[in-house]
Parts: C-alpha cells; sequence; structure tokens
C-alpha cells in the first residue's frame, strides 16, 4: 500500500506539463475557442500530428507498433496532463479503436491503419448509436451485408460525432439479419468520403457539434470487418469500458478548482475582505475539493488495476456514474461562488475565466446518460459488484 | 503506486477476520451491551495473546515492528464485527503517541503491558480544537510545592475502565499532556449513556497530582503532539467506518436475495439494486480516500487535507449507508434479535466523532483559503 506515484512520473508528468503548455500556442488556443471546440481545424490538425511524431500517442503502444510499452498509470499520467490542458485529444481513436485494430484486425487492416493513428495523421468517429438504439444498443438496425467481396451498408446513425472531420467511422451494423440482439452485429470501419454516406450536422445544447450519419448503399471491401463476422459485440463492450474511464478524468475539474479559488482569492467580497474569507464560499470549495479528490482515487485505481490487469466490471462503471453526476454538483457549487456573473459566455465582455462554467455546465448533462446511461451502470454495479440478481428491468 | 496489501498484511487482514468474527456472538454482545457491561474483556484477551496489540510497536519492547496500514486493516476488521474495545483508545490515541513521542522510561513502563493487554489507555483528547473551550481546559495549580491540575473533561470513552488517561492541561500560555492513573485521589467518574453503549464519562478533576515521569510532552511542542494524535486518530475512526458500513451494505444485500415480495426478491427490483449500488460506489470513495491518508500518515506526511477529507465521507458515507440499510432490511433492522441496529448506532456515533463532515468542509475550506 503505497498511494504515490514514483519519481520518474512525476517527471513525466512535469515534462508532459511544459509540452503541453507549448503545444496549446495562441493560434490553436484561438481556433478551439472560437468554434470547433471539438477539435478538427487545421491548427488541430498540426498539433495532434506533432504530438504523434514526438511519439507521445505511441506511449503505451507495444513496441512492434512503434510504442513505448508504458504501462497504464502513464498513460493515465498523459491523459490528465492532456485533459488539463484543453487540447480535445481523440481518445477513442488512440486509445479505444487503435488497440482493438491491433487486437483483432487483419494484417492488411492494421497496415493501413495503425501508423496513421499513431502519427496523428488519422481520425475516427464512432458509428453505434441509432434513433432506437442507445444504451440498448444491441437492438441497432444498420445492416450491411456481403456482395461480391464488398460490404453494403444501409441505414442510419445518431450522435455520431466527429464525423464532419473524422476519417473513417468504426461502424456497429447487423450482419446477421435473422438476429435481433447482440448475437448478429460486426464492426466494419467505413472510410469518411464513402459514396452514399452523408453526414448532417446536429448542434447540440453543449455548444459541440454532433452528426447524424445516413448509409444509402455504401460500399466497403470486405476486409474492412474487423474481427469475425457476427461477433461484433464483445469489441464494442470492451471498447465501451476504455470510453467510460476517458469520460470522467479528473483532470480538468482539479484544474477548474485551481483556477477557481486563485480567482475568488482575489475577487473583493460585498462584506469587506475577499470572497474566500467568507465561509460559505470556503465550504463549497470543499465540497468540490473532496469530490475531486475521490475522482482522482478512482481513476488512478482503475489505471492501477489495468497495470495488474485485475480490472473488473463494475470498477469502470462506479467511476462513470460517481464521475459523472459529481461534475454536474460541481459545477452547480462553483457557479454559486461565482455568482449571477457565472451566466456569461466565454463571447461575452466581463465573464469569469473566460465562460468556462457557463459552457461547462451545459456540457456535463450529456455525460450521466453517454457512454451507457448511469441506470445501467447501477445495474452492472449490483449485479457484478455486489452478486445480485437481475430480472426485467 | 500500489493499493495492494503485501503478503503480510493479507496475513493480518485474516487473522483479525478470524478473531473479530469468532467472537462477534451477537447474544453475547447485546447480553453484554444491556447489563452495562464495560467491554468485550475475552476479545482483548485474545487480540494480546495473537500478537495483534503489539503490531505497530517497536520490536525492542515486544511488538511487531510494523506500521500505521497494519492497525488499520484491523481496524477494518473489527468495524465489520463490531463491539466495544478500546482499540483506537489504547493503541492509536496514546500508545502510538507514547511509542513516537515519549521518554525510553515512558515507553518500557506502558508499551509491554499494552502489548500483553494487562493496561488499558485512553485519552481526554474528544474536543478537538476546543482547548480553550471552559469545560475542556485543566488548569494547573502548583500548591505547597506539589503540581495539581483541576477541571471537567467530557466525552472520555474507557476512563473508568482505564489504567491511565492522557489528559491535556494548561499552565500560563503552554500546554501539556500528561497521563493521570486512574486511582488517584481527586478523580471522579460520572458514567454517560451512549447510544452504542460504549463506556463515556464525565470526568472531574479536583487537585489531582502530576506524576512528572509519566508526562508525554510539554512547551510548545504539545500542539503538535496533539495535532498528530488527532490526524491518527481520525484516520482510525474512518477505518474502523469502513468496515461497519460493509457490514451494513453486506447484510443488506444477504438480506435482500432472500426476502421475497411480489413472489420475487426484493434484490431483483432495480430501485433495490440502484440504492445498494450507490452504497457501493460510496464505500469505493470512502476506502480510496481514507486509504490514502493512511499512506501518507505511515510515510510521515503532512496528510491534513487528506485526513479531513476522509473524515467528510466517512461521515456521509456512515449516514447514508446505514439509513439504506435500514430502510432496504424494513422492520427487522429495527429488530434487536437481528445485529443491524447495532452497525446503525455505530454508524451514527463514528459519524459525530473527532468532527462531523461539515466540521471537516469547514476546517479544509479554512485549509484552501490558507493554501497558495
Amino acid at each position: 500500500m503505497k498511494i504515490e506515484f514514483t519519481k520518474k512520473q512525476i517527471q513525466l508528468r512535469n515534462e508532459l506539463r511544459s509540452y503541453f503548455k507549448s503545444l496549446m500556442n495562441i493560434k490553436l488556443k484561438k481556433e478551439l475557442n472560437e468554434g470547433a471546440a471539438e477539435g478538427g481545424g487545421p491548427e488541430f490538425r498540426k498539433a495532434l500530428e506533432q504530438i504523434g511524431q514526438d511519439g507521445w500517442i505511441g506511449l503505451c503502444w507495444p513496441k512492434e507498433f512503434g510504442g513505448k510499452e508504458a504501462t497504464p498509470l502513464e498513460q493515465y499520467i498523459f491523459t490528465e496532463e492532456v485533459m488539463r490542458c484543453g487540447f480535445p485529444y481523440p481518445f477513442l481513436t488512440t486509445d479505444s479503436i487503435g488497440p482493438t485494430i491491433a487486437e483483432f484486425g487483419t494484417n492488411e487492416l492494421k497496415e493501413k491503419l495503425i501508423p496513421g493513428i499513431l502519427s496523428g495523421k488519422t481520425i475516427f468517429a464512432i458509428g453505434y448509436s441509432e434513433s432506437n438504439a442507445g444504451t440498448d444498443l444491441a437492438a441497432l438496425s444498420t445492416k450491411a451485408r456481403l456482395q461480391n467481396h464488398e460490404w453494403i451498408i444501409n441505414g442510419q446513425k445518431m450522435w455520431t460525432s466527429l464525423a464532419d472531420f473524422s476519417d473513417y467511422i468504426w461502424l456497429a451494423a447487423r450482419t446477421d439479419q435473422e438476429t435481433s440482439n447482440h448475437k448478429g452485429l460486426s464492426i466494419i470501419v467505413v472510410p469518411s468520403d464513402s459514396k452514399g454516406l452523408t453526414i448532417s450536422p446536429i448542434s447540440t445544447l453543449g455548444g459541440v457539434r454532433t452528426n447524424v450519419t445516413f448509409y444509402d448503399n455504401v460500399r466497403v471491401p470486405k476486409e474492412n470487418l474487423v474481427g469475425e463476422v457476427n461477433k461484433g459485440w464483445k469489441l464494442i463492450t470492451g471498447q465501451l469500458n476504455r470510453e467510460r474511464l476517458s469520460l470522467v478524468n479528473n483532470a480538468p475539474i482539479e484544474k477548474l478548482l485551481e483556477d477557481i479559488i486563485s480567482w475568488v482569492k482575489r475577487q473583493d467580497s460585498s462584506e469587506g475582505g475577499k470572497l474566500i474569507d467568507e465561509k460559505w464560499v470556503q465550504t463549497n470549495l470543499a465540497k468540490v475539493k473532496s469530490g475531486t479528490e475521490a475522482l482522482k482515487l478512482l481513476c488512478l485505481k482503475q489505471a492501477w488495476l489495468m497495470t495488474e490487469e485485475k480490472l473488473k466490471m463494475e470498477d469502470a462503471s462506479v467511476a462513470k456514474v460517481y464521475g459523472s453526476e459529481f461534475f454536474i454538483e460541481a459545477y452547480r457549487l462553483l457557479m454559486e461562488i461565482v455568482g449571477h456573473k457565472s451566466i456569461l459566455t466565454k463571447n461575452s465582455i466581463g465573464n469569469i475565466l473566460e465562460g468556462r462554467l457557463e459552457m461547462l455546465y451545459r456540457v456535463s448533462s450529456v455525460l450521466t446518460f453517454g457512454g451507457g446511461t448511469n441506470e445501467i451502470q447501477r445495474d452492472i454495479i449490483s449485479m457484478a459488484g455486489l452478486g445480485m440478481p437481475r430480472e426485467d428491468r | 503506486m500500489d493499493f495492494s496489501y503485501s503478503e503480510e498484511q493479507k496475513k493480518i487482514k485474516e487473522l483479525s477476520y478470524d478473531i473479530f468474527k469468532k467472537n462477534n456472538d451477537h447474544t453475547l454482545l447485546r447480553k453484554m451491551e444491556e447489563s452495562g457491561s464495560p467491554f468485550h474483556i475475552k476479545l482483548w484477551k485474545e487480540l494480546a495473546s495473537s500478537g495483534l496489540l503489539g503490531t505497530t510497536f517497536n520490536k525492542d519492547l515486544g511488538g511487531s515492528g510494523l506500521g500505521f496500514v497494519e492497525i488499520n486493516i484491523i481496524l477494518e476488521q473489527l468495524g465489520y464485527h463490531i463491539s466495544n474495545i478500546p482499540f483506537i483508545q489504547t493503541i492509536v490515541s496514546t500508545g502510538m503517541a507514547v511509542d513516537e513521542f515519549g521518554s525510553s522510561r515512558l515507553k518500557e513502563f506502558l508499551i509491554p503491558k499494552i502489548i500483553s493487554g494487562d493496561l488499558i489507555l485512553t485519552s481526554a483528547l474528544n474536543q478537538i480544537g476546543n482547548l480553550d473551550n471552559d469545560e475542556s481546559t485543566i488548569e494547573l495549580k502548583r500548591i505547597n510545592g506539589v503540581n495539581r491540575i483541576s477541571g471537567k473533561k467530557h466525552l472520555v470513552s474507557y476512563a473508568e475502565e482505564s489504567d491511565f488517561i492522557l489528559i491535556p492541561y494548561k499552565e500560563g500560555d503552554n500546554y501539556s499532556l500528561c497521563f493521570i492513573d486512574t486511582e488517584s485521589k481527586g478523580l471522579i467518574f460520572t458514567k454517560l449513556e451512549t447510544t452504542t453503549r460504549e463506556p463515556h464519562y464525565l470526568v472531574t478533576l479536583e487537585d489531582v497530582e502530576l506524576d512528572n515521569t509519566l508526562i508525554l510532552c510539554s512547551g510548545s511542542k504539545t500542539i503538535d503532539v496533539l495535532n498528530w494524535i488527532n490526524l491518527r486518530t481520525i484516520a482510525s475512526i474512518c477505518s474502523l467506518t469502513i468496515g461497519v458500513t460493509q457490514a451494513c451494505l453486506d447484510m443488506t444485500v444477504g438480506y435482500s436475495k432472500e426476502r421475497k415480495a411480489f413472489n420475487r426478491t426484493i434484490a431483483s427490483f432495480q430501485a433495490v439494486g440502484h440504492r445498494a449500488a450507490n452504497c457501493f460506489i460510496d464505500l469505493s470513495c470512502l476506502r480510496l480516500v481514507t486509504e490514502q491518508a493512511i499512506s501518507l500518515l505511515e510515510q510521515g506526511k503532512n496528510a491534513q487535507i487528506e485526513v479531513s477529507i476522509a473524515k467528510i465521507w466517512s461521515g456521509d458515507v456512515s449516514h447514508r449507508a446505514s439509513y439504506t440499510a435500514q430502510h432496504l432490511h424494513g422492520g427487522i433492522g429495527a429488530d434487536k434479535d437481528y445485529s443491524l441496529y447495532r452497525y446503525c448506532l455505530w454508524a451514527k456515533q463514528l459519524e459525530l466523532a473527532q468532527g462531523s463532515t461539515t466540521y471537516h468542509l469547514s476546517s479544509l475550506g479554512s485549509m484552501l483559503r490558507n493554501s497558495n
């Protein structure tokens, strides 16, 4: 029992903090701030390729792919630092889809896709959800059938985030039309510029663009199937566990709390003294601090469990439920401190900390249902963590 | 980074689990509570003969020379099989402080007898942060060349059952900490009845003579020693709480898998599963923040913030897990033939011991204000 990083790991953190500080130059910040917060612009592309060139994308990848084979603990440090700086790093591509291709893809697919992922040139969007399939993903109905060595895809996907600037879509489709559950699904890699694929924007409360994607007789080579036909479910669930972890990383809230504390130390209070002298302000800060600390330790323990190869199904669910609900509460507590001014947006004069709170509370509500709704996560905890039986929901 | 127990720590966990489980007879414990029996003496003797009372003490004095992590492993098992024994009082709040700060004479006098189970110690340090509270201030006077102390201390657990009580007293602007022999003249114990029936007393001191050889520390060092003891006592309370609330959750899950309503087990209702899942999440968080605090304390690092955070969680989780357990059990949770009630009473007592959640939020808030 020793809950502490090694000296080498602390060095890595320091190195990454200054690396990302210089990476986030004025042009990139301006691009992210003026619309494309989720990435995709030329400065974003340039920076991602730089990260790839400097070897950071491959930090935890096996040596055979040119990676450095660091442990999930180093990956956790990397994730914290990249999220702290605010760069919209495409975790799903680099940490989830990439490793799945490396494990299950054909040699041809690996050679075609992995160099691009590791050099920061290739970005994936995920095509899972549909109008009638979200948390109950196995109900999806987008079809793919094999004809003359090609998959012919028809259907419609919702919330295909990043599709508008991605290179590929990681698509879950029904390949066995006789089934209506998880047994007849497969994963197919679809180039985003495929003929018959239409990408149409959805603008969201959080100010983030996502998409509906339409597939009208889209044809892709047979080799773009990942793993075995009709065995896609295992790939999807494995990938979702990783997604849940990156959704609730503690770094952004930690940074936000630090910034709010510095801010309240500078602000004059109407009661005289500084805002931080007020007991209720201190108490709200303490609530956020104690909640953040628990989240940090949950994430850290998961990284450690992954290093030890002992991560259990319920662990990712605990972090996901706790983190997503804590964010909402934390933003509220911090907005109370900032007061009425926290409704000023990033474009307004007089905003506080670039209107970050105003933006964050709009974005945060997505997390309690995204990546597998919290009700299902609680089901997983009571079944897998506590051994309670499940009947009809 | 290591969240796991070493082989030796696993052995301590198993050994303490076995001893506590064996002595956790509900009917006997209930009889002890109702008869006003002071504490589980048989259990204490078994802890001594197994060597567990010496876990943290120096090998030269007959201990095992292990650390604070091991103490907290034992405390979690005690919490899981909760009964009245003065473990935190004798081992953490006094014994460990003697080992750390006491003169070699004081160590040799007290520690071997703690390890053998022949000496019970307690401390009158309940009102943390309240040193200046009138009620808790003990003043030193020199009467005819003899140092004597007078005053009152409230909520002193196991005072009458102990051989010595560690008491803070004031002389001018300085505080000191000294052990007082419970046989001393001028000591009056007024028994209090508490929610868990753990023995507590109002201790009145009327010109009690000080024995200079029993002084633990004095002068400017005292505040640091008090803080040292306080942080470890709080962390220990958090470990005990982990055990108590884990027991609440396990009993609830077990019961809900047997109890049927509308022809199915209540565990299969999503509403029940989710309340239990919330406790699971709570306990995961409490365990981690407590382990972090203990790990830092074990290495002698400053853990003021981390200990406060652990107690913030501990108070909240005590409260939530206990009421969830009561609620999901329904009537049986309140029936004294079933042991859940004891865990719920302890959850409340531990929630309020050494500062509630709100108290620690306030103190953490001050620390954040003063941070750089």
